[in-house]
């Protein structure tokens, strides 16, 4: 089914009004709607998203001729397009460096925090022995390791040692994984590195 | 049962020639100077402020616009608390006021145009002020505004040019009179509209009494610029910068569902391309980017005060009924004018 | 990340930054130690994000502790921008 209005020279929210009518009447089906400013046009796309209608727009001299579309729904895109490059890094414990593990702390943190800047970001995270510390409960970077898997890292928890600190099922971000994968995945990464 | 708002294209202050047009037109008047006049044409301000002698301010504006609600007797209360306004905003008391009136005779019965005006003679009762006439003119769409004069003593004028760094933003009406008076035509959300009525008929009165007990840096009254169009004038007057945070900005009713419907103004649109200072932290949602633009028609009182006093002051509101008013915002510095919102 | 922190504070030496830490988590004043922005300098040190609505209960706290901050900062999130707002003469 579908309903042609013309929406020219009508003052908002008289559109949307229009818009409104001819969705009660359509179960399935296209409404074709033209207006002839930027704020009618903008408050039509809105009427449709919020009642969860597909909705695109063309311009032509002044006159915006917008097509909805009801009986498919609004598709809310939620990955995060991020260009991941084929670097693995491999963190053995859970702080950074060697001295004061204080200090360790604030290290590892402030890692990660700068590797969120980092383009293109590495593929994969991979945690072993007190590295598992990281992507458990309570640990310092949880929130930075969740940022980076919404962007599109891969992040990875040796088994073994999630089992040894009694942390398998205080894993709270990325999966589970073996020593095989673990070294599979660093043999066929470009660029492999330890912290 | 008359429905006012079916006699006019746009309602309210969102019939408002817009601040582009209206800036470049004003730019090109030859600027006025005068040794009595303390508020004039440059700063963007709400009323004229002329110095009668040493203890007498003079106060005067002007206000008036299409239907924004059906009801003849509301829309006449409306219009004038909105054009009554502009005096609390500069610190006065409303002394006398006179009608402004269009009236398409041969479309409406006389006796609408009787309920405009009593609705209007009512609120000018309330301020305290005398209506000592008015002028009116056929016209194809009703309008309906005041002109007022006002007094104050010259050193309790406030206007928007006082914001200081430091200072903190309070808010004393709720925002979204703009997309629920435009809901209001679409026959929605009714309990919003309702809200949104009671909000627009309601005077700044209390506020402006509650406010001469404290220094006030800088005041403007919210209109039909909206929110982030008069903090713009006042910023940039003051010549600081301000940050808006939008967990704290009251919302009428149902507002965020009115505007996520698509029933934004278009004075909300042209005001968002307009002002160039303003910039959004990228997690405020779209609804509330566009009430911060959404003209407002007698809204509240925006005022700048110094931090030690933002909490007593707001307290002081609150106590006296005037239960929207809220801390939003501060003045974060020295600046050209910007606005943050987060 | 950290969107709602629209305040950075930097300190003397890390040792004041992670005494700030210690005592904002011990308050519960919702806050995060960060490396300081490239932006604002090439020597690694520890910055504090917080809400610009505890400016003044951070500030005086700092000061009743004796934990040396030197400069606060206004994040603009959006822009990925610092601008300096105050500097500590003490």
């Amino acid at each position: 089914m579908s309903i042609k209005i013309d929406a020219r020279g009508m003052a908002c929210p008289q559109p949307v009004i229009a818009v409104k009518k001819a969705l009660e009447k359509v179960i399935d089906g296209v409404i074709a709607i033209q207006v002839d400013n930027f704020a009618a046009k903008e408050n039509v796309l809105k009427f449709a998203a919020a009642n969860q209608c597909a909705a695109e727009f063309q311009e032509q001299d002044g006159i915006y001729s917008i097509t909805i579309h009801k009986g498919q729904g609004v598709e809310k895109a939620q990955t995060i397009e991020t260009v991941t490059e084929n670097t693995v890094f491999l963190i053995t414990h859970d702080t950074l460096g060697h001295g004061s593990k204080e200090l360790g702390t604030v290290l590892i943190k402030s890692f990660f925090y700068a590797l969120l800047e980092k383009e293109p970001l590495p593929r994969l995270l991979l945690f072993m022995n007190s590295g598992v510390y990281l992507t458990s409960e309570n640990s310092p970077v949880t929130e930075h390791l969740q940022e980076l898997a919404q962007r599109g890292v891969q992040i990875l928890s040796c088994g073994t040692c999630l089992d040894y600190y009694e942390l398998k099922d205080k894993l709270a971000v990325g999966g589970i994984t073996n020593m095989y994968t673990i070294v599979e995945e660093m043999s066929a990464a470009n660029k492999a590195i330890t912290l | 049962m008359i429905k006012l708002t079916e006699y006019s294209k746009s309602g309210g202050c969102a019939a408002k020639i817009g601040p582009g047009h209206l800036s470049g037109i004003l730019c090109s008047l030859p600027q006025m100077t005068h040794p009595q006049l303390m508020v004039g044409l440059d700063t963007s301000d709400d009323a004229g402020v002329y110095k009668l002698d040493a203890t007498t301010a003079l106060i005067q504006t002007v206000d008036f616009f299409t239907p924004i609600v059906d009801e003849p007797y509301v829309f006449g209360q409306i219009a004038a608390a909105n054009s009554l306004s502009d005096i609390y905003a500069m610190g006065g008391k409303p002394l006398t006021a006179m009608n402004i009136v269009a009236f398409p005779v041969c479309k409406l019965d006389a006796a609408v145009l009787s309920d405009i005006l009593r609705g209007g003679l009512e609120k000018v009762t309330e301020a305290g002020a005398v209506l000592v006439g008015g002028h009116s003119i056929q016209d194809n769409e009703p309008k309906y505004g005041l002109s007022v004069t006002g007094v104050a003593h010259p050193d309790a004028i406030l206007t928007n040019a006082g914001a200081q760094p430091g200072d903190v933003l309070l808010l004393t009406k709720a925002i979204g009179t703009g997309v629920l008076t435009m809901a209001a035509r679409a026959d929605m959300f009714e309990e919003g509209v309702r809200a949104a009525i009671d909000s627009m008929r309601q005077l700044n009165k209390t506020a402006a009494e509650v406010m001469s007990g404290f220094t006030i840096h800088a005041c403007t009254d919210v209109t039909g610029f909206g929110l982030l169009g008069h903090l713009s004038e006042m910023v940039t007057a003051s010549h600081v910068a301000a940050e808006i945070y939008t967990k704290d900005l009251p919302f009428l009713p149902e507002a965020q569902n009115a505007a996520a419907m698509g029933l934004v103004p278009e004075g909300a649109y042209h005001t968002r391309e307009y002002l160039k200072n303003v910039t959004f932290a990228s997690n405020v949602a779209d609804v509330l980017q566009d009430l911060c633009f959404d003209p407002q028609t007698s809204g509240g009182l925006l005022l700048s005060v110094a931090a030690t006093d933002a909490e007593r002051l707001l307290a002081s509101l609150r106590a006296a009924g005037v239960d929207e008013a809220s801390i939003i915002g501060r003045i974060t510095g020295k600046g050209a004018g910007t606005i943050y919102v987060y | 990340m950290y969107d709602d922190l629209n305040r950075l504070l930097s300190f003397c030496s890390v040792r004041h930054a992670l005494l700030a830490e210690e005592v904002m988590q011990r308050l519960g004043i919702p806050g995060a130690l960060v490396p300081t922005p490239r932006k604002l300098g090439i020597h690694c040190g520890q910055c504090m994000l917080f809400q610009a609505e505890k400016q003044e209960q951070i500030l005086t706290l700092l000061q009743e502790k004796n934990i040396r901050w030197s400069k606060l900062f206004i994040r603009n999130i959006s822009a990925d921008t610092y601008e300096l707002y105050i500097e500590n003469d003490d």
